[in-house]
C-alpha cells in the first residue's frame, strides 16, 4: 500500500528555494496526522551537500540524485530522475512547489506516474485518511476542494502561502542513481540569463510594493523603489504599467505574470482589474492606494487610502523612514 | 512544409462571471466565451512561424459544442484548419484526461507533426499542466513558458523567462511549447480571414467513438481530480478605508499593521508621538 508523504524540493545554484522548506514543513504536519514518513526528493550537481539541512523542515529521509546532467534543470531530466525513485517507493503523498519549475516537473510526474493533481493550493489537510486540497479557481473568483482518487496523491502548493516550520528530524541522505538514459534528454539549456539586480524573487518576497497605470511613466517609480528600499520589499507592477514599457515583464503581478503571497502588499495606483487580482489575492495584508474611491482592488484590500498617491507614497516613505530607524 | 498544431481553449470571461446569489455556484453559462488569451499568444507565435518559413497550422480544442467559435476564430486569424473535439462524455476531464484525449486526436490526424504550440496557462482553471502533459503522453520534448521561439532545421531555439532568470533553450523537433503572454499584443484577424471562417471553413468535429476512446478514459469518469466543492471567499478581508489627514492616515495604518502583522518589517511600528 502507498505509504509516506514525499516532497520534490527545489534548488538553484546550489542553494535550496524557500519553497523547499515550506513544502517540507507542510508534509510534516499531514504525515504526522497519517503517521507516515516524510522524504524529500532533491536532483541537482553538486548538491549532496545542501540536502542535510531539509532536517531541520521536518523530513527524514532526502532522497539525492547527484548528476551533471541534471543540472541545470531540464524537464526530461528532473521528471526522469523524481519518477523512477518514486516509483520504486510508492508515496501516499507527492507534493510540489507551484513554481515555474514545480508546474512543469508536475505536470510530466502525473503523466509518468498516472495520477491525480491540485495544482497551486493554498490549503492542504487531511480528511479521512485522504488528501484534501483548496485551490482558487476562476482568477481567485472561488476555491475549490480537490481530492485525488489515486496515488500519489499529487499536489502543488503556492509559494509564500505555507508556512515553514523548524522541526528537527533526521533528514538521512540516501545517494540514488536516476539512471539517465541520454538519447532521451532532448532538450539543452544553451544559456542562463540570471537577474543580475540581486533583488528578492517576487514570489518569496516579504513585502512587494507595487505600482500601476496610476504611476503615469518609468520616471515615477522612483518613488516606489524608495519605499520599497526602505521596507526592504520588492518592487512589482501591474500588467498595465508592463504594457505600458514602464517596468519589465518580470515586474509583473498578476495571472499573466508572478503569482505572489508576500505578508503585505501596497498596490499604489492598482485599479485591480481580476486578473491583477488572482496574482496578489493570497497576500497576508493588502494595502490599496488608488484616488479613484471606485477601484476594484479596495474591495480586496484590508486598508484603503483615498487618495493621490504621489502624496501619499512619499509620506509613508518618510513616515517609515524614521520608524525603522 | 512544416507542420504545427495550436492547442486552444475557450474560456468564459472571468470578470463578467456572475456568481448565483442563492446558490454561491458561478454561473459558468452566462459568461461569454472567449478564446483562451495565452492560448491566443500561442496561435499568433505558430503563424510568426508560418510567416518566416512557410507552415501548416491545425488548431485543436476539446470542449462544448460552442467552443467551434475558439476554432473559427483561430481560421480567420490564418490556421489552416480546425479540429473539434466534443462529446458529452469528455465533460468534467482533468487536466490528465483532457491531455491523454488530445494526443489521440493528434496521433490520429497529425501524427507528423514537427511542433505542438499551446497557452502557458488558462484564466479559468489556471493549472499550467495541460500542455507539458500533452508533451509527456506523446513522449516528445517539452519546454513551458516560452516567450520568444525560432526553428531552424529540426531544433527549436527559445527563450524563457522563470523565476528570476531566463534562459535558451535548444529542443529537439518534434516537440511541444507553451507560451506565455507578453506585451507584444497578438495580430488581429482580416475581413479575408473572417470570410474565410464563417465560410465553407475547414473544420471537422470528433467525439470519443470516432477517436477509439473508452469511457473509462474520458471526461469526469477517467478523472482522477475530483472536485469536491466550490465555494466562494465572501468577507475575507476588512475593507477599512482610512480617512483624515495624511498623517492621521499613516498613523491608523501604522497602529493597524502592528496589530495585524507585527512581524513584517522586524520592527515594532505603532506611533506613539500623538
Amino acid at each position: 500500500m502507498a505509504k509516506g508523504v514525499w516532497i520534490v524540493a527545489e534548488q538553484r545554484d546550489g542553494a535550496l528555494r524557500k519553497i523547499s522548506y515550506e513544502l517540507a514543513s507542510t508534509a510534516r504536519k499531514l504525515a504526522d496526522v497519517l503517521g507516515e514518513d516524510v522524504c524529500a526528493v532533491l536532483c541537482g550537481s553538486g548538491i549532496e551537500g545542501i540536502a542535510g539541512q531539509l532536517g531541520k523542515y521536518g523530513v527524514d529521509k532526502v532522497f539525492v540524485a547527484d548528476a551533471p546532467a541534471l543540472e541545470p534543470y531540464t524537464t526530461d531530466a528532473h521528471a526522469a530522475a523524481v519518477a523512477k525513485i518514486v516509483k520504486e517507493n510508492d508515496p501516499s503523498i507527492l507534493l510540489l512547489g507551484a513554481s515555474t519549475q514545480g508546474r512543469d516537473l508536475s505536470a510530466r510526474l502525473v503523466g509518468k506516474l498516472h495520477t491525480g493533481m491540485g495544482t497551486d493550493c493554498v490549503d492542504a489537510k487531511i480528511v479521512d485518511g485522504k488528501l484534501l486540497l483548496t485551490r482558487p479557481m476562476y482568477a481567485g473568483k472561488c476555491f475549490g476542494e480537490v481530492a485525488i482518487s489515486s496515488f500519489p496523491q499529487m499536489a502543488t502548493l503556492r509559494p509564500n502561502v505555507f508556512p515553514a516550520v523548524e522541526n528537527q528530524k533526521a533528514g538521512e541522505v540516501v545517494k540514488f542513481d536516476p539512471a539517465l538514459d541520454e538519447g532521451k534528454l532532448r532538450t539543452k539549456v544553451l544559456e542562463v540569463q540570471k537577474d543580475a539586480s540581486g533583488k528578492v524573487d517576487l514570489t518569496e518576497a516579504n513585502i512587494i510594493v507595487s505600482g500601476g497605470r496610476g504611476m503615469k511613466g518609468t520616471e515615477n517609480y522612483a518613488i516606489i523603489e524608495e519605499l520599497a528600499a526602505v521596507l526592504g520589499a520588492t518592487v512589482g507592477a501591474s500588467r498595465a504599467a508592463v504594457d505600458a514599457g514602464w517596468r519589465p515583464q518580470s515586474d509583473q503581478v498578476g495571472q499573466t505574470g508572478k503569482i505572489v503571497s508576500p505578508n503585505l502588499y501596497v498596490a499604489c495606483g492598482i485599479s485591480g482589474a481580476i486578473q491583477h487580482l488572482a496574482g496578489m489575492g493570497s497576500s497576508k495584508v493588502i494595502v490599496a492606494i488608488n484616488k479613484d474611491a471606485e477601484a476594484p482592488i479596495f474591495a480586496r484590500a484590508d486598508y484603503g487610502i483615498v487618495d493621490d498617491l504621489f502624496k501619499v507614497v512619499p509620506e509613508l516613505t518618510k513616515a517609515c523612514k524614521e520608524l525603522l530607524a | 512544409m512544416l507542420k504545427l498544431v495550436v492547442c486552444i481553449k475557450q474560456v468564459p470571461q472571468v470578470s463578467e462571471l456572475p456568481w448565483d446569489p442563492e446558490t454561491w455556484h458561478l454561473q459558468r453559462e452566462l459568461a461569454e466565451g472567449m478564446m483562451n488569451p495565452a492560448c491566443r499568444f500561442a496561435l499568433e507565435a505558430a503563424l510568426k512561424i508560418r510567416d518566416k518559413i512557410g507552415a501548416r497550422i491545425t488548431a485543436v480544442t476539446m470542449g462544448p459544442p460552442s467552443a467551434e467559435e475558439a476554432l473559427r476564430e483561430a481560421v480567420a486569424l490564418g490556421a489552416d484548419k480546425g479540429i473539434l473535439l466534443t462529446d458529452r462524455k469528455m465533460a468534467g476531464a482533468d487536466t490528465y484526461t483532457t491531455s491523454l484525449t488530445l494526443s489521440k486526436v493528434i496521433q490520429k490526424i497529425i501524427p507528423d507533426f514537427d511542433l505542438i504550440l499551446c497557452g502557458a496557462s488558462t484564466i479559468d482553471s489556471d493549472t499550467a499542466q495541460v500542455g507539458p502533459q500533452l508533451a509527456e503522453e506523446l513522449d516528445i520534448p517539452g519546454v513551458a513558458y516560452v516567450h520568444e521561439l525560432t526553428i531552424a532545421g529540426n531544433k527549436a531555439r527559445i527563450r524563457r523567462v522563470a523565476d528570476g532568470f531566463s534562459e535558451t533553450i535548444e529542443m529537439e523537433l518534434p516537440g511541444l511549447v507553451t507560451i506565455n503572454t507578453t506585451s507584444e499584443a497578438p495580430r488581429y484577424m482580416s475581413f479575408r480571414g473572417f470570410q474565410q471562417a464563417f465560410g465553407e471553413s475547414d473544420i471537422i468535429t470528433h467525439d470519443a467513438a470516432s477517436l477509439g476512446l473508452h469511457q473509462e478514459w474520458i471526461g469526469a469518469r477517467g478523472s482522477a481530480t475530483k472536485i469536491r466543492n466550490v465555494y466562494s471567499p465572501i468577507a475575507e478581508r476588512g475593507n477599512l478605508v482610512l480617512t483624515g489627514t495624511n498623517k492621521k492616515i499613516l498613523d491608523q495604518l501604522f497602529t493597524l499593521f502592528d496589530d495585524r502583522i507585527g512581524g513584517v518589517v522586524g520592527k515594532d511600528l505603532k506611533t506613539e508621538k500623538n
